[in-house]
């Protein structure tokens, strides 16, 4: 069988250009040796960050780091909040901008109360710190807290959410969020150990609940939502449920500012509160592909 | 008689005390994924895409990238696409619509960043990887936020995997209706190695109070499975 000139050109250009796509997608695919990124597609869609506030501030105060942070760690220093600095380059952030490491002195270590701190410290730095950017991470690009842990300095970062900078919280007085927390309890049947509000850049609000024992009709995103208020009213809440011999059931805690949360809870008393939340597996079995 | 009731009574009641917290110590989850055979991986990435979600009351839907630490505690890192029932949240603060991270940490804290808002039926880049090849601490990210692992864990020596995953949590039963998504070009990451797509991979389920919903399917030439 012959084949004319024109297809064997023909044929020769389309296994070229075959060879060339195919090597440049294995490039791809395989991505360089220490890249950052990884093989990926085209990813047209990069969203939108969210806000919980009902009101945005177009522009923020713009305050020096230096004044942000001693601003936010006066408002703090009660709550256990010892002092922030500036870190020029956070590793594995989202954005260029730099960091915070905030000193807490909680004993806690990495545990719910000393990282939710560190989380509303951030958020009130950056917004503080922030002129016009449409994020806070893109003011303080991520953070770090450093808790005292009883004479044993841990360190754990905090990261960044992608949320709205400059919201504005409502912040209704400490004695009206005082009052809203012995509603909630009055509603949801428990009982308020302590409640005490933070002043981060608008209001935060911590309370301890004591709840009684046997089955609830409510979730712990209700009683969060309650605390809240609504619209949204503050800028953070922490929320430590304990049994009525003073055993400590849940933490919640969350940092709108940022976009952070965390959660502990002692065994089944996420499923008693649902609590939703990610979940580590056992060991897979080598069940066949 | 009547002291036999009452220590028949007090006996069931106990009973059912008894059985009330047995149950309560499972939380409701289950995942259907694919895992890496290589248990000593540096990091994990994935174009993720989210096609149907569906959650019952109380639960988040969501398919994610994992990085697991099967040796230290519960330390693991997943970046997610969730969706949830009207005001529920996971780890209190990440909300339905928005692409999350999530780190469980060997103390036993979950903690959550939530990164920008997503649509269905479109892939969002995901990333988890070692901070350095000496480093305990692993990074990720997804749809502009970061979040980096807790001091504890991922140690060198330690078994790690990646996986990717459609997971339920919370509720009681499997979503009301659809749920499917895709995990594409699934890679690993190794220090000396860098990045490439995972072609060794198995598949499994776990299943607690409910499930398993998902069928996970064969890996397709560049790396993705479905997950239906």
């Amino acid at each position: 069988m012959s084949i004319d000139v024109s297809t064997r050109r023909l044929a020769i250009g389309g296994l070229t250009l075959g060879l060339a796509l195919g090597a440049i997608g294995i490039a791809v695919a395989r991505g360089g040796g220490d890249d950052h990124l990884a093989p990926q597609a085209a990813v047209s869609d990069m969203g939108t960050p969210g806000a919980d506030a009902s009101q945005i501030d177009p522009n923020g105060p713009g305050e020096t780091s230096s004044a942000a942070i001693a601003d936010v760690t006066a408002a703090l220093s009660d709550a256990g909040v010892v002092s922030a600095a500036i870190v020029p380059t956070m590793q594995g952030a989202a954005t260029d901008a730099p960091g915070v490491s905030i000193t807490v002195k909680s004993d806690a270590g990495d545990g719910v109360w000393p990282l939710w701190l560190g989380d509303l410290a951030q958020g009130a730095i950056a917004d503080r710190m922030r002129t016009d950017q449409q994020t806070t991470n893109q003011v303080i690009s991520a953070g770090e807290i450093v808790d005292t842990n009883d004479g044993k300095p841990l360190t754990t970062g905090l990261g960044s959410g992608s949320v709205r900078a400059g919201q504005v919280f409502s912040s209704p007085s400490d004695a009206e969020l005082t009052d809203r927390v012995n509603q909630v309890a009055q509603r949801f049947g428990l009982k308020v150990e302590s409640a005490e509000v933070l002043h981060p850049m608008d209001s935060a609000v911590a309370v301890t609940f004591v709840v009684p024992d046997g089955v609830v009709d409510w979730t712990i995103d209700q009683l969060r939502a309650a605390v809240q208020g609504d619209p949204q009213s503050i800028e953070g809440f922490y929320l430590e449920l304990r049994g009525p011999s003073g055993d400590l059931l849940l933490q919640a805690a969350g940092a709108s500012r940022i976009g952070a949360g965390n959660l502990w809870f002692a065994p089944g008393q996420d499923e008693r509160f649902s609590a939703v939340h990610g979940h580590a597996v056992p060991e897979p079995t080598d069940d066949a592909s | 008689m009547r002291r036999l009731t009452y220590r028949l009574l007090v006996f069931i009641v106990a009973l059912c005390a008894g059985l009330g917290l047995s149950v309560g110590a499972w939380a409701s989850f289950t995942h259907s994924y694919r895992y890496s055979g290589n248990t000593s991986v540096d990091g994990a990435s994935a174009n993720v895409r989210g096609n149907s979600f569906n959650p019952r009351n109380n639960q988040c839907v969501l398919y994610a990238i994992v990085m697991r630490d099967f040796t230290n505690g519960q330390a693991q890192m997943e970046a997610m696409l969730p969706r949830c029932d009207d005001g529920t949240t996971i780890d209190a603060q990440c909300h339905n619509g928005f692409g999350a991270l999530e780190r469980l940490t060997a103390s036993g804290v979950a903690g959550c960043d939530q990164g920008n808002s997503f649509v269905n039926d479109t892939d969002y880049y995901g990333w988890i990887q070692r901070r350095s090849s000496s480093s305990t601490i692993v990074d990720g990210g997804i749809l502009n936020a970061s979040l980096p692992s807790g001091a504890d864990g991922f140690f060198l020596s330690d078994t790690t995997r990646v996986q990717g995953w459609g997971e339920a949590t919370g509720g009681t039963a499997c979503p009301t209706s659809a749920h499917s998504g895709h995990i594409g070009f699934f890679s690993k990451y190794l220090y000396g190695d860098g990045w490439s797509l995972v072609t060794q991979s198995n598949k499994d389920s776990d299943a607690f109070g409910f499930g398993p919903c998902w069928t996970v399917e064969a890996v397709g030439p560049n790396g993705g499975f479905d997950v239906d």
